[in-house]
């Protein structure tokens, strides 16, 4: 794999510009930077202790073009498991460009597959650790309208394959469909999942159908569905959308992401206030659990922002099985400098109070002083200081946190410094 | 003759801290502001006292955070502040049609869910903000 990356590199790197009058008006190249520090200690007894620390140095070096699409990554970490210095992140692509085009790279640190839901994804990001890929892809796309990838890549001794499918807008209509395999490099059996999305248009209504299933034993499949562009109440400052959804997942299926729970079958209907030319929203959810009473439940929250410079935000949930909770913050800011916020939090017979005061001297720089306590019982008192800025390609911050049951101090710093020069 | 102790719950509190704002503030207090105009489906936050503000989601790998050195890029999503405290995007990722989750990341430490969204999703066991971008 590195020797056919390196070959293509230096092919890319040593062909001329295929339009090239002058190479810079076809190459763009760049080169960034991240640095990164961070530190955290506590005290015990009356002596700080060091808890951790880490730095971290990377550097960047892009080229693009129409035709190619070079990035390379190399990194210096060092904290409680020091790992070498080396290359972190590499992808050379070349590009047939027009239309229709055609593609092909290497890659190494990226091409991890993420396969998004109706609401929470069927295969989160971070499922696979980045840096622990490598392999290669082919691309298509432009042939009316449809593009495609497909990338196999080795983590381990165990084999990613990812393929994925996006059509155009077909009038009525638009699919997405993706297809992901692990092929254990140890022989067992596979891990397969097919993704099929719909998103549909019928003037009137929008329905979005997701239809997933493996391949295997019964009971490996799962459909989410919702109906959108329900408005009842549609005028110049805002719009109500009512939504009737379904989630009904197989007593097997699996994935990696948190879309499903297996033999879950839930039923929703929301009602959502969407604001289109004021500070206003809100939203009325109904779930019923058609297996058991975990998710059966009603939720409301609502959140203006007046004029005067006060926000409201309200909410509240009832659940099935007893559970219930709420929670009121009313803020106020005069300008951009500083502002205030008070919230009470209840869950079932708890209280805790909670006042947050944001203040930033300059524009870049800021600190927040949060001060809370449980109105229920015992006073549990927290406090926490924090000072942080955002300047220029730099960020900061400096954390304490006290917390008076246990008094526990702790003192947290990082910074990190990123720079990108085109 | 024993003193009289008289508890008062915060939700009162809070509920008369409350009224006293609207009371001192009048009407104005219960009409919704403005809404500034952006892209990316508008999304804004009202945020005084905030030094920096990053808007990430499924769309720029949170920032980095799932890229190869699971980093924030404090460039990443930067958001720029009006006089009255509302933080805009200035350049529109402009993502395809498809449902994404995002949130903001307030003084570069801070997750914030999008309080003008009334849809919400969880990304990390954090509370996010579903945008859905029809075709």
């Amino acid at each position: 794999m590195r020797s056919l990356s390196a070959a293509l590199l230096l092919a890319i790197l040593a062909s001329p510009p295929c339009s090239g009058d002058d190479p810079a008006e076809v190459w763009t190249t760049g080169a960034g930077c991240l640095l990164s520090t961070a530190a955290w200690s506590h005290w015990q007894g009356d002596r700080p202790l060091v808890d951790s620390t880490m730095a971290d140095a990377a550097l960047t070096a892009t080229a693009l073009s129409p035709f190619a699409d070079l990035l390379v990554t190399a990194s210096v970490t060092a904290d409680g498991d020091p790992r070498p210095a080396g290359l972190r992140r590499l992808r050379a692509a070349l590009r047939w460009p027009g239309t229709p085009w055609i593609g092909a790279g290497v890659h190494v640190g990226e091409g991890a597959p993420f396969v998004a839901g109706l609401h929470e994804p069927l295969i989160e990001s971070g499922w696979i650790a980045p840096d622990s890929l490598r392999g290669m892809s082919l691309s298509a796309g432009g042939f009316l309208g449809f593009s495609g990838t497909h990338a196999m890549a080795m983590q381990g001794s165990d084999t990613l394959v990812s393929s994925r499918v996006r059509s155009a807008w077909l009038g009525f209509a638009g699919l997405d469909y993706s297809r992901t395999a692990r092929y254990p490099g140890s022989g067992g059996p596979e891990t397969l999942l097919n993704v099929l999305m719909i998103r549909s248009d019928f003037r009137y209504v929008k329905p979005w159908v997701l239809v997933a299933g493996a391949e295997g034993e019964p009971g490996r499949w799962a459909v989410e569905a919702e109906l959108r562009g329900i408005r009842p109440f549609d005028v110049a400052w805002g719009r109500v959308d009512v939504v009737p959804g379904m989630s009904f997942a197989g007593d097997s299926f699996s994935s990696p992401g948190t879309a499903f729970t297996p033999g879950r079958r839930v039923l929703t209907l929301s009602a959502l206030l969407r604001p289109e030319r004021t500070m206003i929203a809100g939203a009325v959810v109904g779930s019923l659990d058609l297996e058991g009473d975990s998710l059966t439940f009603v939720s409301m929250r609502l959140h203006m922002l007046s004029e005067a410079g006060l926000s409201y935000d309200v909410s509240g949930i009832l659940r099935e099985n007893g559970g219930r909770g709420a929670s009121l913050c009313v803020g106020t800011g005069s300008s951009a400098a500083s502002s205030a916020f008070l919230e009470a939090d209840l869950v079932d017979d708890s209280v805790r109070v909670t006042g947050t005061v944001l203040h930033a001297p300059r524009p870049d720089v800021g600190a927040t002083l949060s001060v809370s306590g449980d109105a229920s019982g015992s006073l549990d008192p927290a406090c926490a200081l924090d000072a942080s800025m955002l300047v220029g390609p730099a960020s900061g911050h400096v954390g304490i946190e006290w917390r008076g049951g246990d008094v526990l101090l702790t003192v947290g710093i990082g910074g990190v410094l990123g720079c990108i020069r085109e | 003759m024993h003193p009289r102790v008289m508890r008062i719950s915060p939700g009162v509190v809070s509920h008369a801290l409350a009224i006293l704002l609207i009371v001192a503030t009048g009407c104005s207090a219960l009409t919704p502001a403005g809404r500034p105009s952006n892209g990316l489906s508008g999304i804004v936050l009202w945020m005084p006292g905030a030094s920096g503000v990053q808007l990430l989601g499924d769309w720029n790998e949170w920032g980095g955070l799932e890229a190869a050195g699971g980093l924030i890029h404090p460039g990443a999503g930067r958001m720029t502040c009006d006089s009255d405290g509302f933080w805009t995007l200035q350049e529109d990722p402009d993502p395809e049609p498809g449902r994404y989750r995002y949130a903001f990341l307030v003084d570069g430490w801070r997750w914030v869910a999008d309080p003008c969204n009334p849809e919400s999703a969880e990304y990390d066991g954090r509370g996010v903000s579903l945008l859905v971008i029809s075709d």
